[in-house]
């Protein structure tokens, strides 16, 4: 068991007002691609610089698919030992952090579907669901109602709002055509609007 | 070009800008005529901004665990993590649980369970070789497979040539069944475990592995080495019997013409002997309060049989909902383990703890050195126990040890001084000779341990002797440690480590009226930060507490808000108010008059943390 420390962090606002106009975002950065061949050429140090450089968001990705942090710690490490055992068949023609991604996510399937049965205990209770009160931070807010999402909603929208993929790496790392993604991004949102407080969108910026 | 409502499922396709120049534009152009979409953009902008905002939460450092897990690093420092709560609370119910739990504290005879604690500490002494074989029968693995029958086969020969088998003897539906096989054979210097490859249970039998074995070969391990410790409780039930408080002495009797001592205890003290057969493969899980009651020789203290009942704590059904095992009536036997013959003292075959390395290859690194080389390092007093092995680590810590039957003690040197994280745990501080230590009991990955910090570095010594022996041994090396009186950690928290009865304790804070039995105070850390004056105070048995930290209490003033928790949590009442239960960390929460609380339990029990939190005084 990891010892956790019950800290509290001040609520965050919104960082990124580039609010007019289509936005792009660009997050995840690629590494220098001889680190890429140092490691698939069996030398761990360049693994570990890679490990180093993606830890971040592989465990942030694992976090918001599976919103448990220890497993997002267990599912990163599988990640990465998956990764280095299959590094060899990396051939460069996807990126590389979307390639690592996509390992990621399997990872984080498998464990969803170890954990899917612990479920049952939540969803047997939901009827008995007192009121919820009210969080005073619009970010967890956020964070609930995508919680709420189906899975195949929510990872679509997980790589392209908060990792900036672009719709043709979330496709890549989805294993998904182009055209779904862009659908199910745009479900998602639609669903997410629709189940968090309407203040709460109201104060948006001009499109 | 489109010029109705059909543009709108383009919307977010437009804020990313992943649309062609035309659709765009045909976008653009609708939004400036229809002001039900436009909204509809705004709203849909304002979703994608906020899903931007990444909230500080601290990402752990993996890097070590994950090198040791590719083979290309032996050692991961187990230092505890501290870093930001989860993400996302999610659905809650109330659920009510009974007031009094009697079933935590059953009063027995104390005398005589000090007596047997003392009996098996004096048999570990003697120990040299033990040959066993047992039938393990287990119930309630998995839906379509209710029961599971297994032989496993021990040799033991003090202090560390170890050798386990489980030959699985189950009838399965079908041959698409993994055979749950594991074999463990581990000498001084070697250690090697092969089992099947991990499929969760639920995912059987449609699961298929990409390889159906795993192993794992750690070659020039250190003495005693924490990562591939061996399961020895299932010669001598040393650490599940390393105390006596818990344990409840039931009626003596005969059992394979033997005079046998039975003791009944919780789960979670006597997961080193339960645990012991399988130190890999897939098996059921138990509730932390399930009795467990074992069957001793009282001639040799060795475990003859073995069984785990089903508990009737009052969380059980939820904690059996929650880890997928179906719905099982109070005192049914779902583990039972028998000894079918067992031999201790004679000759074990040539070759029985001989192993090639096979699988994935750790390297220890450890480089053995003549034992008079480091003899200056030695304590004067090692209660008994004869050199054994000394050597130096890759990371040029320099290891003495020493060993007489089951019993190990280990003294490690080295130079690297992290004081201030120990300092931030649940490691106890105490009096060491003229200076300070850390003090904690024995766990999964490492026997009791004194941690010494001084001007010259860090000394550990580590042993499965009783924890007085410990603190003897320690004090012998003559090393007057210290402690930091508070340490200021990246973040700007100041932590200071306060003794109750010594220092005032903050005003906030209250003090349980009520702990599980064995259970004692440990450590009590005040931390101011920015956000304000927080205590955590940390329980636990003294000798050991295998599954964790232990109890840990939590106590912020000036909160009104509980803070976002796990995915999955139950509500509960605490006295007039009520507490969140978060299923992953184990913690209950709740805020009593502007102060935030919380209870955690290593070991994820409901019933003890809310009985606990009624307690709080």
């Amino acid at each position: 068991m990891i010892f956790r420390a019950r800290l509290f962090w001040p609520v965050a606002e919104p960082t990124d007002c580039r609010a007019n106009g289509p936005v792009r975002g660009v997050v995840v950065e690629e590494p220098d691609p001889q680190i890429i061949a140092a490691a698939r050429g069996g030398d761990t140090g360049a693994f570990e610089d890679l490990v180093r450089f993606y830890q971040a968001d592989v465990w942030r990705l694992c976090l918001h698919l599976l919103h448990n942090e220890a497993q997002a710690d267990d599912v990163t490490q599988d990640a990465f030992v998956r990764a280095f055992r299959f590094l060899k068949r990396y051939r460069g023609d996807a990126k590389f952090s979307t390639w690592l991604f996509s390992i990621a996510r399997n990872c984080a399937m498998d464990e969803m579907r170890r954990a899917g049965r612990r479920k049952r205990v939540a969803q047997r209770l939901d009827a008995e669901r007192p009121p919820a009160a009210p969080d005073p931070s619009t970010v967890f807010e956020i964070r609930e109602a995508m919680a709420t999402l189906p899975v195949e909603l929510r990872e679509p929208m997980v790589l392209i709002d908060m990792f900036g993929l672009s719709y043709k790496d979330a496709a890549d790392v989805l294993e998904l055509p182009q055209g779904t993604v862009k659908s199910r991004v745009h479900r998602a949102r639609e669903t997410v609007a629709g189940v968090l407080d309407p203040a709460m969108l109201e104060v948006g910026d001009e499109v | 070009m489109k010029s109705d409502h059909s543009v709108r499922h383009e919307l977010s396709a437009w804020l990313d800008g992943e649309l062609d120049r035309p659709t765009s534009e045909a976008v653009r152009v609708h939004l400036d005529s229809c002001s039900e979409c436009r909204s509809q953009a705004q709203r849909l902008q304002r979703v994608r901004q906020l899903a931007r905002v990444q909230p500080s939460v601290s990402v752990p450092d993996l890097v070590d665990p994950i090198m040791v897990r590719i083979g290309s690093r032996t050692e991961v420092r187990r230092w505890p993590q501290v870093r930001t709560a989860t993400i996302a609370a999610a659905a809650a119910a109330l659920i009510v649980l009974g007031a009094s739990l009697p079933w935590t504290d059953e009063p027995g005879d104390t005398a005589r369970a000090t007596e047997i604690v003392h009996e098996v500490r004096a048999a570990a002494r003697q120990l040299q070789t033990v040959h066993a074989r047992f039938s393990v029968t287990e119930r309630g693995w998995h839906p379509m497979v209710s029961t599971r029958r297994f032989r496993a086969e021990v040799f033991f020969d003090a202090p560390e040539r170890f050798r386990l088998e489980v030959q699985d003897l189950t009838a399965y539906p079908s041959d698409d069944w993994p055979r749950n096989i594991v074999e463990l054979t581990a000498g001084p210097r070697r250690y090697r475990i092969a089992e099947p490859s991990t499929c969760p249970t639920e995912a059987l039998p449609g699961c298929v592995p990409s390889a159906p074995r795993e192993e794992r070969t750690v070659i020039d391990r250190q003495p005693f080495d924490g990562n591939s410790r061996l399961p020895t409780d299932i010669a001598v039930p040393l650490e599940t019997l390393a105390s006596s408080a818990g344990v409840q002495v039931l009626a003596p009797t005969r059992f394979l013409d033997r005079d046998v001592q039975r003791v009944l205890l919780p789960y979670r003290q006597a997961l080193p002997l339960v645990a012991a057969l399988q130190p890999g493969g897939s098996w059921r899980e138990f509730h932390p309060l399930d009795p467990v009651e074992i069957w001793i020789d009282s001639a040799t203290w060795f475990p003859l049989r073995f069984e785990v009942r089903v508990g009737d704590s009052p969380d059980r059904r939820l904690w059996a909902d929650r880890v997928g095992v179906a719905e099982e009536r109070a005192g049914a036997v779902i583990l039972d383990v028998r000894a079918t013959g067992f031999d201790d003292g004679s000759d074990l075959p040539a070759g029985t703890f001989r192993s090639s390395v096979r699988g994935a290859v750790q390297d220890g690194g450890f480089t053995p050195i003549a034992f008079e080389e480091v003899a200056d390092q030695a304590p004067r007093f090692t209660a008994g126990l004869r050199p054994y092995r000394a050597g130096v680590t890759p990371f040029g810590q320099t290891i003495l040890s020493y060993e007489r039957g089951m019993n190990y003690l280990k003294v490690s040197d080295d130079s690297d001084i992290r004081s201030g994280r120990a300092y931030a745990g649940p490691a106890q501080a105490i009096r060491l000779g003229d200076g300070e230590a850390l003090y904690q009991p024995a766990t999964e990955r490492s026997g009791r341990r004194i941690d010494i910090y001084s001007a010259n570095g860090h000394v550990g010594v580590e042993t499965n002797l009783p924890r007085a022996q410990l603190v003897a041994v320690a004090t012998s090396l003559g090393i007057e440690g210290h402690l930091p009186g508070r340490l200021r950690t990246q973040s700007g928290q100041v932590i200071r480590r306060i003794t109750p009865g010594t220092d005032p304790q903050p005003r906030f804070a209250f003090t349980p009226g009520w702990l599980p039995s064995g259970f004692r105070h440990s450590a009590s850390l005040l931390t101011r930060s920015a956000n304000g004056r927080s205590l955590t105070t940390y329980y636990q048995r003294p000798e050991s507490s295998f599954g964790g930290f232990g109890i840990r209490i939590v106590q912020t003033p000036a909160i009104d808000v509980l803070p976002p928790g796990a995915e999955e949590t139950l509500n509960v009442r605490i006295h007039s108010t009520v507490a969140r239960w978060s299923f992953e960390r184990s913690e209950l929460e709740w805020i009593e008059a502007g102060t935030y609380r919380s209870v955690a339990t290593a070991d994820g029990d409901l019933a003890t943390a809310v009985q606990i939190a009624r307690n709080l005084k």
